[in-house]
C-alpha cells in the first residue's frame, strides 16, 4: 500500500499471474480494506493492478483442482465487493487490459471506474460452467438491468468504448499511456472535496441502491456457489484446463 | 404580476389552452431558491398537484438561469434555516413528482444544485447546448442526499452515484449521456422545441397520459416519498456541521 495525504492506493501485485485472485491474496485485500476504512485521513482509494491487466478473476486452477477451494474463492469474492462498496471512502479504480469475471466483480463494486480502449471487461464465466450472480447487487446498479442481463447471460468480453457506453467505466483514457494521469487527475479532483459531505452521500447512495444489503449479496453468492457444485462447472473447468494446457504445449 | 403587497411574484402560474407556465421569477438572483421562494413554489406545486384541467406543466425560470440552486447566502449565519429550507424543498419535489399531467424543465443557462434538482423530478427535461448542470453540493460541503432518490430513479443509480460523488458542473453533451437532458438544441430553439413537445403530450389521450403517469409514479416505490424526507433530515445534518458551515463562509466571503 502506498498513500499520498489523503489517497490510498492498493494495488494487487502479482503480475505473472495477470493478478487472478487467490485465497491469500483476496484475504490480504480486505484485510488493507479494513485498515484503510479505519484510517480518517484516507478520502480516496485507489484500486490498481500492477503489469498488463487490473485482474484476471479468481483463481480458477486452484478452484479446480480443490472445490472447496472455489468455494472459498467465491465466499471471499463476495466479501470483497462488499467491502469495497461499504468502504466510507471514495473508491476509485485504475483498469488496464482484463478486468474479468471476479475482475470485473470488483470493478462494478468501486464508485468511479478509469479505464483505456485496451480494457476487457465482461462475465465469460458460463463457459466453465459458473454463475457470476454474485457481482449482481453491484452490476445492477452500475449499467442498469439490460446491459447487467446481457453481460452475464451472454458472457461476452467487451472494450473499453463499450464498457463506457455501458457506464461500466465512469471514465476513459484515450490510451494506455495517458490513463494514470487520468486517474491522477480524478483523484486530485475529489481530494478538494469536502470529505465528510463525501462520505454521507456514498453512504446515503448505498442506502437507497440496496447495494450494500446483506441479505441481496448473500442471495447472489448463494447462486454462484450453486452453481460451482455441479458436476457441470467440475466437467467444464476441467475441458477449460485441458484446453489451456495443450494451447501451451 | 404582483401580489397583495405590490411585489412582484416570486413564483408565477399561468395557464392557457390546457398548458401551465409554472414560471421561478426572481431572475435578478438566476432563480436562486430562497426561503420565500421555496415556499411560493410549494404553495404553487401543491395547487398544481390537485388540478387536473392542466395537459402539461412547463417549469421555467425568467431571465438568463433557470435556476442557479438553493440561495445559502440570505442565511449564511442560520444553518438551521438552511434546514428548513431543505426539508421544504423536499416537500416541493414530492408534490412536483405528484403533478397528475407531465412536467416539462425548460432549462436555459445554468441549472445547479438544488436547480438541477428540480429537473430530475419533472419528466422531460429540455435544454440548449451553452447550459451549465450539475450538483456541487459536495464540493461546499454539503449532502445532496434529497435530490439523491430522484437523480437514482431519473438515470440510474450508477450514473447518480458518478454524478453526485465527483461533485462540480458538466457539460450539456455530458448531460444528455447521463439522461439528465432529454433533448438538446440551439438556445434559439428553445421555445420551439418545448412548443412542439407540449404540442405532442396535448394531442394525447388525456386520461391515457394521466394513468401512464400515475403508474410511473407508482413504480417509483413505495418508499420514495420516506427516503427524500430523510435525505432533508441528513442533508439539514451536514450542512450545520463545521465542515459545511467553514466552506460555505469561505465561497461567500469571496
Amino acid at each position: 500500500m502506498r498513500r499520498s495525504e489523503a489517497v490510498s492506493i492498493l494495488r494487487f501485485e502479482d503480475p505473472e499471474r495477470r493478478n487472478a485472485l487467490s485465497v491469500p491474496m483476496l484475504e490480504s485485500f480486505l484485510k488493507r480494506l479494513e485498515e484503510v476504512a479505519c484510517d480518517s485521513r484516507v478520502t480516496i482509494v485507489r484500486l490498481e493492478g500492477a503489469g498488463s491487466a487490473f485482474c484476471s478473476g479468481i483463481d480458477l486452477e486452484a478452484g479446480r483442482e480443490d472445490p472447496a477451494m472455489l468455494v472459498r474463492l467465491l465466499e471471499l469474492l463476495s466479501q470483497a465487493m462488499r467491502s469495497i462498496r461499504g468502504m466510507p471512502q471514495v473508491v476509485v479504480a485504475q483498469v488496464q487490459g482484463a478486468a474479468i469475471a471476479g475482475g470485473c466483480a470488483l470493478l462494478s463494486a468501486c464508485d468511479f471506474t478509469c479505464g483505456e480502449p485496451g480494457t476487457r471487461v465482461g462475465y465469460p464465466v458460463t463457459r466453465v460452467g459458473l454463475s457470476a450472480a454474485v457481482s449482481v447487487p453491484t452490476l445492477l446498479g452500475s449499467v442498469g438491468t439490460a446491459a447487467a442481463r446481457s453481460l452475464l447471460l451472454e458472457g461476452s468480453v467487451i472494450d473499453g468504448t463499450k464498457a463506457r457506453q455501458l457506464n461500466l467505466l465512469t471514465h476513459l483514457a484515450a490510451s494506455l499511456e495517458e490513463l494514470p494521469g487520468l486517474v491522477d487527475e480524478l483523484c486530485a479532483d475529489l481530494a478538494t472535496k469536502a470529505p465528510i459531505a463525501m462520505l454521507k452521500t456514498k453512504a446515503w447512495l448505498n442506502e437507497l441502491d440496496e447495494s450494500i444489503q446483506e441479505s441481496r449479496h448473500q442471495s447472489a453468492l448463494e447462486y454462484s456457489l450453486h452453481s460451482a457444485q455441479t458436476d457441470e462447472a467440475a466437467l467444464m473447468l476441467e475441458r477449460n484446463w485441458k484446453n489451456k494446457k495443450r494451447d501451451q504445449s | 404580476m404582483t401580489d397583495e403587497s405590490g411585489n412582484e411574484e416570486l413564483v408565477q402560474l399561468r395557464s392557457e389552452d390546457g398548458v401551465c407556465r409554472l414560471i421561478l421569477n426572481r431572475p435578478q438572483a438566476r432563480n436562486a431558491l430562497s426561503m420565500e421562494m421555496i415556499e411560493s413554489l410549494l404553495e404553487a406545486v401543491e395547487q398544481l398537484r390537485n388540478d387536473e384541467a392542466n395537459r402539461v406543466v412547463v417549469l421555467e425560470g425568467a431571465g438568463k438561469s433557470f435556476c442557479a440552486g438553493m440561495d445559502l447566502k440570505g442565511v449564511m449565519n442560520d444553518p438551521l434555516q438552511m434546514g428548513d429550507m431543505l426539508r421544504t424543498l423536499a416537500r416541493v419535489t414530492i408534490a412536483l413528482r405528484s403533478i397528475p399531467v407531465p412536467t416539462i424543465a425548460r432549462v436555459q443557462g445554468a441549472a445547479i444544485g438544488g436547480g438541477c434538482g428540480l429537473c430530475g423530478v419533472c419528466d422531460f427535461v429540455v435544454s440548449h447546448s451553452e447550459v451549465k448542470m450539475g450538483y456541487p453540493e459536495i464540493g461546499l460541503g454539503i449532502c445532496p442526499a434529497v435530490v439523491a432518490p430522484w437523480l437514482i430513479r431519473r438515470i440510474g443509480a450508477g450514473n447518480a452515484r458518478a454524478i453526485l460523488l465527483a461533485g462540480g458542473t458538466m457539460p450539456a453533451e455530458e448531460a444528455v449521456r447521463m439522461g439528465l437532458i432529454d433533448r438538446l438544441v440551439p438556445e434559439t430553439d428553445l421555445d420551439d422545441e418545448v412548443d412542439g413537445l407540449v404540442r405532442k403530450i396535448t394531442s394525447g389521450g388525456p386520461k391515457a397520459i394521466m394513468v401512464t403517469k400515475k403508474w410511473l409514479n407508482e413504480l417509483d416505490g413505495p418508499d420514495v416519498e420516506a427516503q427524500v424526507l430523510k435525505g432533508a433530515e441528513l442533508s439539514a445534518e451536514v450542512i450545520r456541521g463545521t465542515e459545511a458551515q467553514e466552506r460555505l463562509r469561505k465561497v461567500f466571503a469571496k
